[in-house]
């Protein structure tokens, strides 16, 4: 529920079919669903969308942005809820970056000779897949370098 | 009577049997333990989906898609969970039983017709004997259960539903009570919406883009986790009853030995008297 004296929290929880991998407090919430990017900050209203696949930025203790990869699925808010359902998603550091560009020319090669619709779909799918993988995982290279500035900071 | 020879040849073989049996008791524990941690994991994403979906049926928006529309039943699919192996005593054999108690009562109600998808070797044997229709059989899925083989079963269903080939979609599985106690269930799929929503008071929610989309999406979602669940709670029960079949399949052959034991001793204590009273009796006939 929203905190009536102050800025409240949303309560994030990304649930895949093997896991929940996340389940904590954070401030604001970007996800991109089929529509576009979709930004949840606290008291949102009710409403759910389906996820794309892409990038979703999590914002939590003011500043502190992380990246996920999520591969399509389900996002539905409500008193401040934000849960997320969704067939995969993966931090950075759960990334083969070799593996996921060796998959992205695969993806674009088979996508070329790919001879009916379907396969065309298929390929395109896993093309966007790694595309979104390679994309995340450059984040934590970012990460680390802001991490000491933040300490600093703290000092 | 068998010879001494014959009845340790006997405790021999059936004590290694024994031991294969305790091998598997022990493969078969340490299996249900990984299938019981992987059936509690998929709960979240099964309950908060199935919030999902009821929120949708309570707000009365969606309930004209042809997902919740109720058709005349001519077509009936049913989606049998078995295994793929035996020696898990009564499992498959109980799976196939109400799966086609089920077939029988449906076609006496509405003279339907079956169209069954079946998971695992066992109930696929099961049913092509019988001269049933089996539409569709997934083999070496049951044992390691993955998201995308519910994923490919799920599609399948849903493609019957969309084409009209059936009208109504049923799930058999086990379900788990305990490790001594599973039994046969039977959830209806498809039409969505038979059974009583969960209670839980469902406020206005918009939805992007707009609720039918909505339920292209997550309706296909809602039926690969349940059909996710069905072949995780199987795989359980499976091992499970493949543990307790094993465990008493090993206490039986201890029985046997025991038996076999007892009856060499006996063979072995007849003979040594008789040999004593041999040489006591030449003895008496040289003095």
């Amino acid at each position: 529920m929203a905190d009536e004296s102050g800025a409240g929290k949303l309560r994030l929880r990304i649930i895949t079919p093997e896991s929940v991998k996340l389940d904590e407090e954070c401030d604001m919430v970007i996800a991109r669903c089929t529509t576009g990017d979709m930004g949840f900050l606290p008291r949102h209203e009710a409403c759910s969308a389906i996820l794309d696949l892409g990038v979703m930025r999590i914002v939590s203790n003011g500043k502190n942005e992380r990246h996920l990869a999520v591969f399509g699925g389900i996002i539905q808010v409500k008193d401040d809820e934000v849960t997320v359902l969704t067939n995969g998603a993966q931090w950075p550091e759960d990334i083969d970056r070799a593996l996921a560009e060796a998959e992205h020319a695969q993806a674009e090669r088979r996508l070329k000779e790919a001879e009916n619709n379907i396969e065309m779909q298929q390929h395109q799918v896993s093309l966007r897949r790694t595309l979104v993988q390679i994309e995340v995982s450059s984040y934590p290279l970012l990460n680390v370098g802001a991490a000491p500035s933040k300490e600093k900071e703290e000092q | 009577m068998p010879s001494m020879k014959a009845i340790k040849r006997r405790i021999t073989s059936v004590s290694s049997t024994q031991q294969i049996m305790k091998a598997m008791n022990l493969v078969a524990a340490s299996k249900l333990q990984k299938a019981r941690q992987q059936l509690n994991l998929i709960r979240p994403l099964y309950d908060n989906i199935k919030l999902v979906m009821d929120g949708v049926q309570s707000g009365g928006e969606a309930l004209d898609s042809v997902y919740f529309q109720e058709r005349e039943v001519k077509n009936i699919a049913y989606l049998i969970i078995t295994g793929d192996r035996g020696l898990c005593g009564g499992y498959n054999i109980n799976m196939c039983k109400e799966g086609r108690q089920l077939i029988h009562k449906h076609v006496k109600n509405h003279s339907s017709h079956e169209k069954i998808v079946i998971v695992g070797n066992k109930g696929r044997d099961y049913f092509k004997r019988r001269g049933k229709n089996v539409v569709k059989q997934y083999t070496c899925v049951s044992e390691s259960v993955h998201y995308e083989d519910a994923e490919r079963i799920g599609k399948f269903l849903t493609e019957l539903y969309m084409s009209g080939e059936a009208d109504e979609v049923y799930v058999v599985y086990t379900r788990f009570a305990t490790v001594l106690s599973h039994e046969p269930s039977v959830i209806r799929l498809l039409p969505l919406g038979d059974e009583e929503g969960s209670g839980v008071q469902h406020g206005p929610m918009t939805y992007d883009p707009d609720v039918n989309t909505f339920m292209d999406y997550a309706v296909p979602m809602y039926l690969n986790t349940v059909i996710y669940g069905a072949l995780a709670e199987s795989n359980v029960c499976e091992w499970a009853a493949r543990m307790t079949s094993m465990d008493a399949a090993a206490k039986n052959a201890e029985e046997i030995i025991d038996d076999l034991r007892l009856d060499y001793n006996r063979k072995r204590q007849g003979s040594i008297t008789q040999e004593i009273t041999e040489i006591v009796s030449g003895a008496n006939a040289i003095q």
